[in-house]
């Protein structure tokens, strides 16, 4: 089962053991089958991000070719191709896009529905594939509770590590 | 015009519980306190007042319908002892809000499962005073 960390930004606290305490960090954990309903959305509007902010990205670039006008992290991470995917038209690698980068891609694309996006994401992480601390069970209360800052990190986060392996 | 709390919600140990609508109650946990007299004679009397602090706890009370998903968390809220934590909150129709937090709650007596038509389970809290 992979699984990955995300350092929370804003305090969370929650009930364990018979006290609150404040949580460190959300341990996420990849999705399976179960949640493909949320899980198919969420790819969908990726891949037409991701669509949208290179093809953009690159009109730009042609039109006023000054490359410093591009976002920051759509400039720096031109898509990288394996030896045995070149020639095959546009592939992503996987791992060549930031969260951060990843998250700016659905905000600017006007096909994207990140809300919905966010929604699902949150939806698997407190269906199971979400521990607090790396131990208690991510729930619906706690998900109402985070900074909207953190749900936008784990957001990304999950979209890095476990959807954009899938947009290949 | 502010309105009664009849709606507020129960979290034990981070889930939502469902309860039987009007069947919440707590207590804060200032516990009980006494006020006595010392005279100085001629008519003077002096307050004495005494806190009892082995009454300085708080407690939920509330009851949730015989399902088997209800079965087994009471259970298992009875198992884990004085670890839990229980949340109420509410809201009213003016936006006023209140939340208090019940830590290290524990159920003390068994809760009796009454399984039929219109049978609740009785959950009874006792805990820390209320934050």
């Amino acid at each position: 089962m992979n699984e990955h960390m995300y350092t929370l930004k804003k305090p969370l606290k929650y009930a364990y053991e018979g006290d609150l305490i404040e949580a460190k960090f959300i341990e996420l954990i990849e999705p399976n089958s179960r949640l493909i309903n949320n899980i198919a959305p969420v790819k969908a509007n990726l891949v037409r991000g991701i669509s949208w902010a290179y093809e953009s990205a690159r009109k730009i670039r042609d039109e006023a070719s000054i490359n410093s006008l591009m976002p920051a992290p759509l400039q720096e991470e031109e898509p990288k191709v394996k030896e045995e995917n070149k020639g095959k038209g546009k592939i992503v690698e996987a791992k060549s896009l930031s969260a951060h980068a990843l998250m700016q891609s659905l905000d600017i694309c006007t096909d994207c529905d990140t809300g919905l996006v966010m929604a699902n994401v949150m939806m698997m992480v407190s269906s199971g594939c979400g521990k607090v601390d790396g131990e208690t069970r991510f729930t619906k209360p706690m998900v109402a509770e985070l900074h909207p800052i953190d749900t936008i990190g784990i957001t990304g986060y999950f979209l890095e590590n476990f959807i954009l392996p899938y947009c290949q | 015009m502010p309105d009664k709390i009849v709606d507020a919600s129960v979290r034990v140990n981070n889930e939502p519980w469902g309860i039987t609508p009007n069947s919440l109650s707590f207590m804060e946990g200032d516990g009980e306190q006494e006020m006595e007299a010392a005279s100085f004679g001629g008519g003077q009397v002096e307050q004495i007042y005494s806190n009892d602090i082995q009454s300085n706890f708080g407690g939920v009370t509330f009851t949730v319908p015989p399902t088997i998903f209800n079965i087994k968390r009471t259970k298992k809220a009875k198992v884990n002892r004085n670890k839990n934590v229980v949340v109420v909150t509410a809201e009213d129709s003016e936006g006023n809000s209140f939340t208090r937090t019940f830590t290290q709650a524990a159920m003390l007596t068994d809760p009796e499962k009454n399984l039929s038509q219109g049978g609740v389970i009785e959950c009874k809290f006792k805990s820390n005073k209320a934050i």
